[in-house]
C-alpha cells in the first residue's frame, strides 16, 4: 500500500454508502489517502487496502478518537460516510493546505445539506447569532500533529460537537480557517434519512450545552480562550490496532 | 458623516466608472464605508460626502499610500476603480473579517477577469480561483489576490507600501510581507470582484505590466525570488517606507 498523505477519518455506520463514497474520493484524485472508519456496523464486502474499518461499539466521539489515533497520514480529513464528494476535492483541499504558511491551518470545503442546494456558507460558525463568532468548517483538513499536540477530543461529548470544540481549540492555539472558495468542490450531505442529523434527537442538547459552557462568556459573547480545560481520552480507552 | 468601518483606497484615474462603483456599493450594503481615491484626473461631477478625492500627480503606488494615510476606516481595502464588486460586497467582507481571531488576516474576494455589463442576471465570467496564487506552477506559493482587505492597524504596523514600487505589484509584496509576519489569507467564498476589460486601462493592467522588462516586476523578483526563481517565504531586501514628508495629509 502506498503510504497515505491524507487519512480520512470519521465514525461511520452506513457501509451501504462506502463503496460509492470510495469511488468518488478516488475519481481524478492523485494524493494518496486512506480511509479509517470506526463504528458498530461491519461491511459485508471486502474493503480496499487503503480503507480500514475498526469495529467499535462506543459512542461517536470515541469512534472519532479511535479512527484518528489509528490513522497514518500526515493530514487528517473528516469526511462522514453520508456525503457526496465531487472529483478532485481531496486534491484541491490538499493543494490549499500546502499553500498555507500556518502549520495550524484548517482547510474546509464548502458544504450543502441538499444534493442540489446552495452552499450553507453562513452556517459555519460557532454561534450564528454572534457576528464575532469565528468561521468554522465542515469536512476539515488539518495536520495530524496539531491534533496530537492538543490531545484529541474532549471525552465528555457524547454524540456530536466534539469536532467543533477541537476546531475552536485549534483557533485558540493560533490556527487559521480557510474555506476552498470554489463552487466546484462543495461537499453535499445526502438526504437526511441517511444523515447523522437524523440522530439529533438522541441527545445532542447536552453536547451543545457542554460546548456552550466551554466557549460562551456569561454575556453571550464567544470566548477566544476555552473556559475549562480539556478532558482527553486515556490511552487505555483507545483501541490501537495498526 | 457616519464613521466608516471600511475604507476603499486606490490610485484612480478612470472617473467615468466612479459613480457606478459608488452606486453599486451604496445600494446593497449597510456597512458604513468611504472611498478614498487619489490621482491626477479631476472628476467633473460632485462626489458624495463619503467619497474623497485627493489630487496627486505622483506615481500610482504613492497615490495608494496617500489614500491609505488619509482614510479613516477600521479596515482598509486595496481597491481600484476598474473593479465591479458582487452584491453585498462590503457586508460580506466585513462579516468574515469580524469572525477572524487573527489580527493579521488578509481577506480576499474571488477574482474574475472580464466584466460583462450586458450579462443577464449579473452572471458574468466565473472567478478564476486557481489564479489566486503568488507564483503559478509553485505548489507552495501562498494564496494572494486583488482588492485585499486588512485591518488598518496591520497596514500601519507593516509601514505601508514599499516606496520603490511605482505602478504594480506593491499589493502582492504587502500580502507576502503579511504572511512573513505570521498572517494568513482567507478567501471569502461569497464575494467576487470583476475587472473591467483590460483594454480600458493598459497602464495599470497586470498583462501590460508583467513583462520581464518591467521595473516593478524586476524589483519584486529581487525581493522574493531565489536564484532558481522560486518564491521565498522571507523577503530578501529590506523594506523602504514612504516618509511622512512625501505623503500629503488633507483630512
Amino acid at each position: 500500500m502506498i503510504e497515505p498523505v491524507i487519512s480520512i477519518v470519521a465514525p461511520a455506520i452506513r457501509p451501504f454508502l462506502w463503496q460509492e463514497l470510495y469511488a468518488m474520493l478516488c475519481a481524478e484524485n492523485n494524493v494518496p489517502f486512506e480511509i479509517v472508519y470506526c463504528g458498530n456496523v461491519r461491511p459485508e464486502f471486502e474493503l480496499p487496502e487503503n480503507f480500514i474499518h475498526i469495529f467499535n461499539e462506543s459512542k461517536p466521539p470515541l469512534c472519532y478518537e479511535t479512527a484518528w489515533r489509528n490513522a497514518k497520514g500526515e493530514f487528517l480529513l473528516i469526511i462522514p460516510d453520508d456525503v457526496i464528494v465531487p472529483p478532485r476535492t481531496v486534491d484541491v483541499m490538499y493543494s490549499y493546505m500546502q499553500r498555507m504558511q500556518n502549520e495550524k491551518a484548517i482547510i474546509s470545503a464548502r458544504f450543502s445539506d441538499k444534493l442540489g442546494g446552495p452552499p450553507l456558507d453562513s452556517h459555519f460558525c460557532f454561534d450564528m447569532e454572534n457576528p464575532k463568532s469565528p468561521v468554522l468548517g465542515c469536512a476539515t483538513m488539518t495536520r495530524r500533529k496539531v491534533w496530537e499536540e492538543l490531545g484529541g477530543f474532549d471525552r465528555r461529548f457524547e454524540l456530536m460537537w466534539a469536532d467543533t470544540d477541537l476546531q475552536m481549540r485549534i483557533l485558540e492555539a493560533s490556527g487559521h480557517p480557510f474555506v476552498v472558495p470554489s463552487e466546484n468542490y462543495i461537499i453535499r450531505e445526502r438526504i437526511h434519512v441517511y444523515s447523522r442529523l437524523a440522530d439529533l434527537t438522541k441527545g445532542p442538547l447536552s453536547d451543545r450545552i457542554l460546548l456552550d459552557s466551554l466557549w460562551k462568556n456569561s454575556d453571550g459573547s464567544t470566548s477566544e480562550t476555552r473556559l475549562e480545560p480539556v478532558q482527553p481520552y486515556t490511552k487505555d480507552e483507545i483501541n490501537i490496532i495498526r | 458623516m457616519e464613521k466608516p468601518i471600511i475604507s476603499l483606497v486606490a490610485s484612480a484615474i478612470r472617473t467615468q466608472h466612479w459613480l457606478d462603483l459608488y452606486e453599486k456599493l451604496s445600494t446593497d450594503n449597510t456597512i458604513p464605508f468611504e472611498i478614498v481615491f487619489v490621482g491626477h484626473m479631476y472628476p467633473d461631477f460632485v462626489l458624495p460626502e463619503n467619497f474623497i478625492y485627493i489630487y496627486s500627480e505622483a506615481e500610482a503606488i504613492e497615490c495608494y499610500e496617500t489614500a491609505y494615510r488619509n482614510s479613516k476606516g477600521e479596515y482598509v481595502s486595496f481597491f481600484a476603480d476598474d473593479i465591479v464588486p458582487s452584491s453585498h460586497f462590503l457586508n460580506e467582507m466585513c462579516a468574515y473579517l469580524r469572525r477572524m481571531w487573527n489580527d493579521k488576516v488578509v481577506l480576499l474576494p474571488r477574482l474574475a477577469f472580464e466584466y460583462d455589463p450586458d450579462a443577464r442576471d449579473g452572471k458574468c465570467t466565473p472567478p478564476l480561483d486557481s489564479c489566486m496564487v503568488a507564483q503559478l506552477n509553485n505548489p507552495e506559493a501562498p494564496v494572494v489576490g486583488a482588492c485585499f482587505t486588512i485591518k488598518r492597524s496591520l497596514w500601519k504596523e507593516l509601514g505601508g507600501l514599499d516606496r520603490r514600487f511605482t505602478h504594480i505589484w506593491s499589493d502582492l509584496d504587502m500580502q507576502l510581507r503579511i504572511y512573513e509576519a505570521g498572517g494568513c489569507p482567507f478567501v471569502s467564498p461569497t464575494t467576487i470582484v470583476w475587472e473591467r476589460a483590460h483594454t480600458e486601462h493598459p497602464r495599470l493592467s497586470v498583462k501590460a505590466g508583467a513583462g520581464e522588462d518591467n521595473m516593478d516586476v524586476n524589483f519584486f523578483n529581487k525581493c522574493w525570488l531565489d536564484e532558481n526563481r522560486i518564491l521565498l517565504k522571507k523577503r530578501l531586501i529590506e523594506f523602504q517606507p514612504f516618509t511622512d514628508d512625501e505623503i500629503p495629509i488633507v483630512r
